[in-house]
């Protein structure tokens, strides 16, 4: 465990890009109808693997820091849980209706069900703040969050006015999470950049 | 806001993780309140003070 601890470093970017990389891998072939059933699902847990050394990763570079607060701890261990919650979701969602093609309540539920991991992301973004009472780690997540609501509804107000002016698609609202998310990194590099995260001086 | 942590604490031999373990914070946050990047809330400068056993005025200066 520790070998493998070790092994993952202190760059969680780095699997995020793995993660990242492999899944738009798999939405290209899937487009290109280059893969098939169930080859899609194996390569979607072979990378979905990555989560594991990304949050180890995360981890480490929290400690390195000087900042894995035992609420740090538990948002790192319920992010693993949504992310694969959210595959393994998303994956059964998806076979089942491509598969079984269901109607009535089936439907709702396999429509429903790749939005309960994402409930749990929400709800542990709020445990965070509750549960740290390291202020200053906590003014650091909320400012993250702060900046990616403010991406998030920029984003979705500049796409909003050109799909009413008819000048773009339509997107799904399932892209909020994802952005939100997007901006919260952003957040928390741009909190790198201003924050302290040197060393001990 | 200045601040004499890290003379009070370079008097006391204590690590900057030392004084996080006394005041239950992260080391980070120590480094912040330190170098001035983050001035702590009301209640973490009290802590901070009966932990130096001064006063918080004569922890935390003006500018």
């Amino acid at each position: 465990m520790s070998g493998l601890r070790q092994l993952a470093g202190r760059q969680p970017v780095l699997w995020a890009a793995v993660f990242g990389a492999g899944m738009a891998l798999i939405a290209w072939l899937e487009h290109h109808h280059l893969i098939v059933r169930p080859w899609n699902l194996v390569l979607i847990a072979l990378f979905s693997v990555s989560l594991w050394p990304l949050a180890l990763a995360a981890a480490n570079r929290a400690a390195a820091q000087g900042t894995n607060t035992p609420a740090m701890r538990a948002y790192h261990r319920r992010t693993i849980i949504w992310s694969l919650g959210y595959l393994v979701a998303i994956s059964i969602a998806l076979t089942v209706r491509n598969t079984f093609d269901p109607v009535g309540p089936v439907l709702w539920a396999i429509a429903v069900l790749p939005s309960l991991p994402i409930f749990y992301f929400i709800w542990t973004m709020g445990r965070y703040l509750v549960e740290e009472s390291d202020e200053y780690q906590r003014m650091r997540m909320a400012r993250a969050g702060l900046i990616a609501t403010g991406i998030l509804l920029t984003v979705a107000t500049f796409l909003g006015f050109l799909e009413t002016f008819g000048v773009a698609p339509h997107v799904d609202a399932g892209f909020a999470v994802p952005v939100w998310a997007a901006g919260l990194g952003l957040g928390q590099c741009l909190n790198r950049q201003t924050g302290s995260d040197g060393d001990e001086a | 806001m200045n601040n004499r942590l890290k003379v009070l604490r370079a008097e006391r031999n204590w690590s900057q993780q030392d004084l996080a373990e006394r005041l239950e914070v992260s080391r980070q946050s120590v480094n912040a309140i330190e170098t001035g990047k983050y001035d702590p809330s009301l209640p973490l400068a009290f802590r901070i003070a009966d932990l130096f056993g001064l006063p918080i005025e004569a922890i935390f200066l003006r500018d």
